[in-house]
């Protein structure tokens, strides 16, 4: 079944479903998704009984949430059922404090299109730009990334910094960089 | 200045559940590697799942897992399928009974009415 639909996008698969209301639709769908999700709540939840029992609630609430309204961006939004899940138990566990939970499950920001602005070359220009405001180590580990197209393990090997840092340099300096370009953006509407 | 800078910006990847497999297993080469963790890094979902699945102490596991959760998935959709097919019908003896004593109680208003304006 998983392998025949495979090529089937997973608006297409919503569609049949919000058509003919087949849950069969809704299985193939989700089944798409077992391995990531099983991942994401390993992540927040740090046990893996904790994180099987919570993939099977993700799946209960999507079965019945999906019916009820029109989900566009399925990924983004069964990550998020997945995330604020894992959350929400934690806080009621009393591992997390309740400000961070809110902040944490605040749905993510609308995708940016920065091309539909910026021509091309602009672009990489404003992008070289920013690089100089990150702080050293992300500049440092963005470029080794990107620009020399250099793995995490060899980034950590060359630099000094663990796994983790390498991953936390990367994607707080990516998330900066959008920050500036976007601000850059607004400021000359 | 390279147009991999541009790779920043993107904010959507796909993965197959093999090559992420095969990424924590340790089995690519740097270039594959570095290939998967640019779709790792473009994706928040795909980079929580890695993070939460490299904490896995037995990754061989993870195909039963999967396998185990996707079993259980399709009993929770055969479930709906049964309770959507024979729909949970009201205790019709109820019904039937509280619409009697509704009829019962109207009779009785009509009478003591009718006997009250008739004197």
């Amino acid at each position: 079944m998983h392998t025949l639909h495979s090529t089937i996008p997973d608006t297409e698969l919503l569609n049949h479903y919000n058509t003919d209301g087949d849950s069969k639709w809704l299985g193939i769908l989700l089944q798409r998704y077992t391995l990531l999700l099983f991942g994401v709540c390993m992540k927040y939840l740090k046990n893996e009984e904790e994180a099987k029992d919570a993939v099977q609630q993700v799946f209960e609430k999507s079965i019945k949430e999906l019916g009820k309204y029109k989900v566009d961006y399925f990924k983004s939004w069964i990550y998020m059922v997945a995330k604020n899940h894992c959350l929400m138990k934690l806080r009621d566990k009393g591992k997390l404090p309740k400000e961070i939970t809110e902040r944490m499950m605040a749905t993510p920001a609308e995708e940016n299109n920065y091309a539909e602005h910026i021509e091309k070359d602009e672009l990489l220009e404003r992008l070289s730009n920013s690089l100089h405001e990150l702080i050293p180590e992300q500049r440092l580990c963005i470029e080794q990334f990107y620009l020399h197209k250099k793995s995490y393990v060899a980034i950590a090997d060359e630099t000094g910094y663990t796994l983790m840092q390498v991953k936390s340099y990367i994607q707080n300096g990516k998330r900066n960089l959008r920050m500036l370009l976007l601000k850059q953006i607004n400021h000359e509407r | 200045m390279s147009d991999n800078l541009l790779d920043i910006l993107k904010d959507q990847a796909d993965i197959s559940e093999q090559e992420l497999m095969q990424y924590l297993k340790g089995n690519l080469t740097p270039e594959e590697r570095h290939e998967v963790e640019k779709r790792l890094a473009a994706s928040d979902m795909l980079a929580d799942a890695e993070e939460g699945l490299s904490q896995l102490k037995n990754k061989e596991n993870v195909h039963t897992v999967v396998t185990d959760l996707n079993k259980q998935l399709y009993e929770q959709l055969q479930k709906r399928r049964h309770k959507s097919k024979y729909p949970v019908i009201p205790n019709q003896s109820l019904l039937i009974i509280t619409t009697f004593l509704i009829l019962v109680l109207i009779v009785i208003a009509f009478v003591v009415i009718y006997k009250m304006q008739n004197g």
